[in-house]
C-alpha cells in the first residue's frame, strides 16, 4: 500500500472508519471467493473521498457493506459514530446508486416526497426541499412527469436530489456521472464542490479518473478487493523532473537534432510535435535548436503524472504488467 | 401503534396499487359480473337472491385472491428484481418495518378493492333481494381475512424468493390449504407408507385451515355467522399473520442484495 492508515493521526473523529473489512461470497461449487480483503481506511469530515478502482475491484461491495445491504464476513466499522448499516448511520447520510432505479408510476416531485417521509420530515421540511432539490439538479421543470418517461440523465440527476433530501451529513455515490452529458458532469462537480463547502462529507466512487483528480481531496485504489493506494491526491503523485516542449514546423533536420539531446524523446501529431525532455538543463538547448531550425515553439510544459498514470502504474504492477 | 415508516411504506403500496392498472381493472371487471349477475338472476324463478348471492361471493372471493397474488407477490421481490431496493434500505427503516409496511398497505389496498363489490351486492340485498346485509359483511370480512392470511403468506415467501416463485408457491400453499381435508384424506386412504401417512397429517396441521374463512353458503342460504365465530376467526387470522410476518421478517432481515 503506498501510504499508511492516513486520518489516523487527525483529532477529528473520522466520519467512516472501517477496520479490517472483508466480504466473502461462497460459489456454486464451494469454494470462496473474496470481493473484499481486509480494508482499513479512515474519511475526515468535510473531504470529497475519491474511491478508484477497476471493474470487479470491490467498490460497490464496499458501499453496500457501509449501508449494510450485506454483511461483512471479518471486520467491523462505523458511519458517523454508528455501526455501518444501523438506522442511525442511516438517518444522517445520503445514497445514490449506480444506475439508480425507482419507482416508475411516481412523479419526480412525489418521489422525493416519498423519500422525505421516510426521514420522517415534516410536510413543509418535504415542500421545501423537494422544490429546492429539483431546482439544484435542473428537474423543476420536469418534477410533474412520470418517472418512467424521465432520461438515463435525468434519472441519474433524480438520483443525486433524492441522496440529498435529508440534508446529510455525508453522501455515498457510486458513479455519480454515469449517464450524464458533459454540462451535466459540470453541473454535478460543481454540487459536489458546493457540498463540501458546507461541510458535507463526500465518498465517491468513480471510473472518471480526470473528475476524482480534480475534486478529490483524497483517494483510495482498491484493486480485487485489496487496497492498494490511499492518501492525499498530491502526496501520490509524483513530481517529475519531465518537461514537455510542443513544436511546429519540425522538419526531418530538426528532428535528429532534437534526438541528439540526450534522453529526449520525440511524438508526433496530426499538426505539432512534442519533445520530452528529460530535465530541466536540456530546455535551453531543445528552444536554441529549435530557433536556429525556423521551428515554432507552441508551450512549454512541466510534465506531471496524473491519476491516470498512478492508476494504471499501480494495477499494471499488480498483474504483472499488463495494465502498464 | 404502528410507526410512521410503516404508514410511509404502507401509503407507497397503496399509492402503487391505484396507479398500477392491473388491480383497477381487476375491481372492474369483478364489479360488472356481480351487477351482470343481479339483472340474470331475475330470469332465475324462485333462486334468484341465492343465485345472486352465490355469484358475488364466488366473485368476491375470486377477485380478491387475484388482486392479493398479483400486489403482494410482487411487492418485497419486485423491490429487488427492480433494484429499487438500495434506495429504500439506505433510508433510515427498519427491515421488518418494511415487511409489515408492505403488508399493511396491501391488506388496505385488497380492502379498497374488495369493497365496491360488497357494496354492489349490499345494494341489492337492500333494494329488492332480500337477506341480510350484515351477514354479507361478515362474510366479506371473513373473505378479507383469509386475503390477509394470504398476503402474509405470499410476503414470507417472497422475502427469499422471486416474484414468480411467490406467486406461484403462494397459489399452491392456498389451494391446498383449502383442499387440506380431502388431500389428506387421499394421502391416508392411498398411502401405504406410515411416512407418507406423518407427513399428510403434519401438513394438515401446518398449513393454515382456510374454509374457516369460508362462510358463503350460510350467507347464500340465510343462516346467521356467529359473533363468536367472527371473533375466533380474527384471533386466528392474527395469529397466522403474525407468525407468517415474523418468519418473513426474519428471512428478509438476514438477505444481502
Amino acid at each position: 500500500m503506498t501510504e499508511s492508515r492516513h486520518a489516523g493521526a487527525s483529532a477529528v473523529p473520522p466520519v467512516i472508519s472501517v477496520n479490517n473489512l472483508t466480504k466473502r461470497y461462497r460459489n456454486p461449487s464451494g469454494s470462496d471467493r473474496a470481493a473484499l480483503v481486509g480494508l482499513t481506511l479512515d474519511v475526515s469530515p468535510g473531504e470529497i473521498y475519491g474511491f478508484l478502482g477497476p471493474n470487479g475491484a470491490g467498490k460497490t461491495t464496499t458501499i453496500k457493506l457501509l449501508l449494510g445491504l450485506i454483511f461483512p464476513t471479518a471486520g467491523s466499522g462505523t458511519i458517523l459514530g454508528a455501526p455501518l448499516g444501523s438506522v442511525a448511520a442511516r438517518r444522517r447520510l445520503g445514497f445514490l446508486p449506480e444506475s439508480p432505479y425507482f419507482y416508475e408510476y411516481f412523479r419526480g416531485d412525489e418521489l422525493l416526497d416519498y423519500y422525505g417521509r421516510l426521514f420522517g420530515l415534516t410536510a413543509a421540511e418535504r415542500r421545501t426541499r423537494v422544490e429546492d432539490l429539483l431546482k439544484l439538479v435542473g428537474l423543476w421543470e420536469h418534477r410533474r412527469l412520470a418517472v418512467r418517461k424521465y432520461s438515463r440523465g435525468m434519472l441519474q440527476r433524480l438520483g443525486l436530489a433524492q441522496a440529498l433530501i435529508n440534508d446529510p451529513e455525508l453522501v455515498i455515490l457510486d458513479e455519480p456521472a454515469g449517464g450524464l452529458d458533459p454540462i451535466g458532469r459540470r453541473e454535478m462537480r460543481d454540487i459536489l464542490l458546493q457540498l463540501r463547502d458546507r461541510g458535507k462529507t463526500v465518498f465517491l466512487s468513480s471510473h472518471i479518473l480526470a473528475e476524482v483528480e480534480m475534486i478529490c481531496d483524497q483517494v483510495a485504489i482498491l484493486h480485487r478487493g485489496q487496497l492498494l493506494a490511499v492518501g492525499r491526491i498530491g502526496d501520490l503523485l509524483a513530481d517529475s523532473r519531465e518537461m514537455e516542449l510542443t513544436v511546429h514546423g519540425l522538419d526531418g533536420t530538426l528532428t535528429k537534432r532534437l534526438e541528439g539531446i540526450p534522453g529526449a524523446t520525440i511524438r508526433h501529431g496530426a499538426d505539432s510535435t512534442v519533445v520530452v525532455l528529460p530535465e530541466q538543463r536540456f530546455v535551453y538547448q531543445a528552444i536554441e535548436t529549435v530557433k536556429q531550425a525556423g521551428g515554432q515553439i507552441v508551450s512549454l510544459t512541466a510534465k506531471r503524472e496524473r491519476l491516470e498514470d498512478l492508476f494504471v502504474k499501480l494495477i499494471g504492477s499488480r498483474e504483472g504488467g499488463t495494465a502498464a | 401503534m404502528i410507526s410512521s415508516v410503516v404508514a410511509v411504506v404502507a401509503r407507497q403500496v397503496l399509492q402503487e396499487a391505484g396507479r398500477r392498472r392491473t388491480l383497477p381493472v381487476l375491481v372492474l371487471f369483478g364489479c360488472g359480473v356481480i351487477l351482470s349477475s343481479a339483472f340474470l338472476s331475475f330470469f332465475q324463478l324462485g333462486v334468484e337472491v341465492k343465485f345472486f348471492k352465490d355469484v358475488a361471493m364466488t366473485v368476491i372471493f375470486l377477485f380478491g385472491t387475484t388482486s392479493t397474488l398479483i400486489l403482494v407477490s410482487t411487492q418485497l421481490s419486485g423491490e429487488i428484481e427492480s433494484r429499487t431496493i438500495y434506495n429504500v434500505l439506505s433510508k433510515p427503516i427498519r427491515r421488518w418495518e418494511l415487511v409489515v409496511g408492505k403488508f399493511v398497505g396491501a391488506v388496505a389496498a385488497i380492502a379498497l378493492c374488495v369493497a365496491p363489490m360488497v357494496a354492489i351486492l349490499a345494494f341489492f340485498i337492500y333494494t329488492d333481494r332480500g337477506g341480510s346485509i350484515l351477514e354479507a359483511v361478515k362474510a366479506s370480512y371473513l373473505l378479507w381475512l383469509a386475503f390477509a392470511v394470504l398476503s402474509a403468506i405470499a410476503l414470507g415467501i417472497a422475502s427469499f424468493s422471486t416474484s414468480i416463485v411467490a406467486a406461484s408457491l403462494s397459489v399452491l400453499v392456498f389451494v391446498v390449504s383449502y383442499l387440506k381435508g380431502a388431500v389428506t384424506t387421499y394421502v391416508a386412504l392411498v398411502s401405504r407408507s406410515p411416512a407418507t401417512a406423518y407427513l399428510g397429517q403434519a401438513l394438515y396441521y401446518l398449513l393454515p385451515n382456510f374454509e374457516n374463512f369460508n362462510v358463503r353458503t350460510a350467507v347464500v342460504h340465510d343462516r346467521i355467522v356467529p359473533w363468536a365465530y367472527l371473533g375466533r376467526t380474527t384471533l386466528y387470522a392474527l395469529v397466522l399473520v403474525a407468525f407468517f410476518l415474523y418468519l418473513g421478517a426474519q428471512i428478509f432481515e438476514e438477505r444481502e442484495f
